[in-house]
């Protein structure tokens, strides 16, 4: 068993940008449909803050409770429009991200960030302007809709 | 909401330094720093796995 602090994987294929763009003005209800009625975020996945509509490649983070390390690697390796996916198996006992990491997200070019954990700093982020929901990601993995698992535990 | 005891005399004075931390990652944040400066010697270490995609 590895002792490895992390597992990275820095180089994947991204979502051609003019594929992309023809998914960015598309309302939800209608992708799902489209893609068989999967994909939809667990309903207690909810914005808090005031940008809720985003469009952007997964930059998916695996990690585990008290344990930001994985989040802010992925933000090294982050490209603009990416949007940063941090599951925490919905670790309700810390946050996992506040407006400090956030706002590093949004220099590197994040243009979200979602996570089944918990989120701090409110009135940060609303500075920031990020689409962040501290709720359920667990479908996102099981609808197979992260492109990319570049950084795992 | 934070509990804080009626005896919070030494909590604050962590306090302070917490937000003096803050500040100033604030201050590097606000500079567009993308990630935090002890990030590269993190990954440089050997607990790092890099792998390519499957």
């Amino acid at each position: 068993m590895s002792d490895a602090k992390l597992k990275i994987r820095q180089h994947f294929e991204r979502t051609p940008a003019a594929l992309l763009a023809k998914f960015r003005d598309a309302a939800s209800g209608p992708v799902v449909d489209a893609m068989g009625r999967r994909g939809a975020l667990d309903i207690s996945i909810r914005p808090v803050t005031q940008n809720t509509a985003f469009c952007g490649n997964a930059l998916t983070v695996w990690t585990v409770p008290r344990d930001n390390l994985a989040p802010y690697a992925a933000l090294k390796f982050a490209q603009p429009g990416d949007v940063l996916v941090v599951a925490t198996a919905g670790c309700d006992e810390a946050s996992v991200l506040g407006d400090i990491a956030i706002g590093m997200a949004r220099n590197a070019g994040i243009v979200a960030v979602v996570t089944d954990g918990l989120v701090r700093d409110q009135r940060g982020l609303d500075a920031v302007g990020s689409g962040i929901s501290p709720a359920d990601c667990h479908q996102i993995h099981r609808s197979k809709t992260a492109l990319v698992k570049p950084v795992a535990r | 909401m934070v509990v804080v005891p009626r005896t919070g005399a030494a909590q604050y004075e962590r306090l302070q330094a917490v937000l003096e931390k803050e500040a100033a990652m604030e201050a590097r944040v606000a500079a567009g720093v993308t990630y935090p400066d002890w990030l590269d010697g993190v990954l440089d270490g050997p607990d790092i796995i890099f792998v390519e995609a499957q």
